[in-house]
């Protein structure tokens, strides 16, 4: 912690923290550049997809030290980041012609710490949208949003502020034999994981047309 | 000019000393159809390139390690090449006079990067 500090020291705190971050951010590009450039390589199906997806997971981390993190990189405007993570999923999996992505995004500001797992989770459910709601090259909506709430209610176990992420889609319920509890797919099992770890809530709701999945978060004062 | 070769026709100076990164930017102009120049790696190959080659766009990273691209960046600037500054550090770290030029922070993604390169530089190129 550093208080009252002089014209010269700020000034050199200020450099080495800048510094840092220029490192860092060199680093995370370092490693989604080699990521990218494996993906580009293969050209089984199987592995471009399991490759495409520790791609993605990896963007959502590195995603989170970019423009929308505080200087000393401890919050994230997470809603300005979803927005972008999300747009940038889209692109990546090249369905802009046939999937509108409709996001609504609260400025929340959220500790480093929980927006990792918070990052990885909507990236999940994101991707499983868009992967998997419109089989068939079928046309559809996948919707996300953020919003912010100043009490608790029966949606966390935290007496605070919450904070609700929603990611729906207007496709195909999830299979039959799938079911989101207990399901062992890398995406669902990070998802069940990481929403445990941060004492958040994390339900579905199936219609006769599409899902929601609604992920009920505590936010740190 | 097509949508899925927004580049072609275009020569690309690429500026980065880190090969990992300097790959990746390859690959993506390249998928765009542009051609690149380069990748190198300091102020003096990226002002050999620009004396004798036309170069109609510029991807410029602003910190080379043990330089800083800033002298090379005006160069460019001042012979009108449209450029784009890629950078790990925050906005108030760059010279004033490059504070306007479109930036790309680090670390950034394919679409962002195909985003900025498309309206930076197919828009800047284009004469009727």
């Amino acid at each position: 912690m550093h208080t009252r500090k002089g014209g010269s020291e700020r000034r050199e705190w200020h450099a080495f923290v800048s510094e840092l971050h220029h490192t860092l951010n060199n680093q995370l590009q370092m490693i989604t550049s080699v990521i990218a450039l494996q993906e580009s390589r293969i050209t089984d199906p199987q592995i471009a997809r399991a490759v495409r997806s520790a791609h993605n997971r990896v963007r959502a981390i590195t995603g989170l030290f970019g423009p929308n993190s505080s200087p000393d990189l401890t919050t994230v405007h997470f809603g300005d980041y979803l927005a972008l993570m999300i747009r940038e999923l889209a692109a990546e999996y090249a369905v802009f012609d046939r999937i509108e992505t409709n996001i609504r995004t609260a400025d929340i500001a959220v500790d480093m710490d929980q927006a990792i797992p918070l990052a990885l989770i909507a990236n999940e459910l994101a991707s499983n949208a868009i992967e998997h709601a419109f089989p068939g090259g079928a046309r559809g909506k996948v919707y996300v949003a953020l919003s912010y709430a100043p009490q608790s209610s029966s949606d966390s176990d935290s007496a605070g502020a919450y904070g609700v992420l929603e990611i729906g889609d207007d496709g195909v319920r999830l299979p039959a034999w799938v079911n989101f509890e207990t399901a062992e797919s890398t995406g669902f099992y990070l998802a069940r994981t990481l929403t445990s770890q941060m004492r958040a809530k994390l339900n579905v709701t199936e219609r006769s047309i599409g899902k929601t999945f609604r992920l009920a978060f505590p936010i740190k004062d | 000019m097509t949508v899925a070769s927004p580049l072609n026709g275009l020569n690309i100076l690429v500026v980065e000393d880190e090969f990992l990164i300097a790959m990746e930017l390859t690959r993506m102009i390249r998928n765009l159809g542009g051609q690149v120049l380069g990748p190198v790696t300091t102020v003096i190959a990226g002002t050999e390139l620009l004396q004798k080659s036309v170069v109609d766009g510029a991807v410029v990273d602003i910190n080379l390690g043990k330089e800083s691209s800033a002298s090379l960046a005006e160069e460019l600037l001042a012979r009108g090449v449209p450029l784009v500054l890629t950078t790990g550090y925050s906005e108030d770290m760059l010279p004033d006079v490059l504070a306007q030029v479109p930036r790309l922070s680090k670390p950034y993604t394919k679409s962002g990067f195909q985003q900025i390169a498309v309206a930076h530089f197919v828009r800047s190129s284009y004469n009727p």
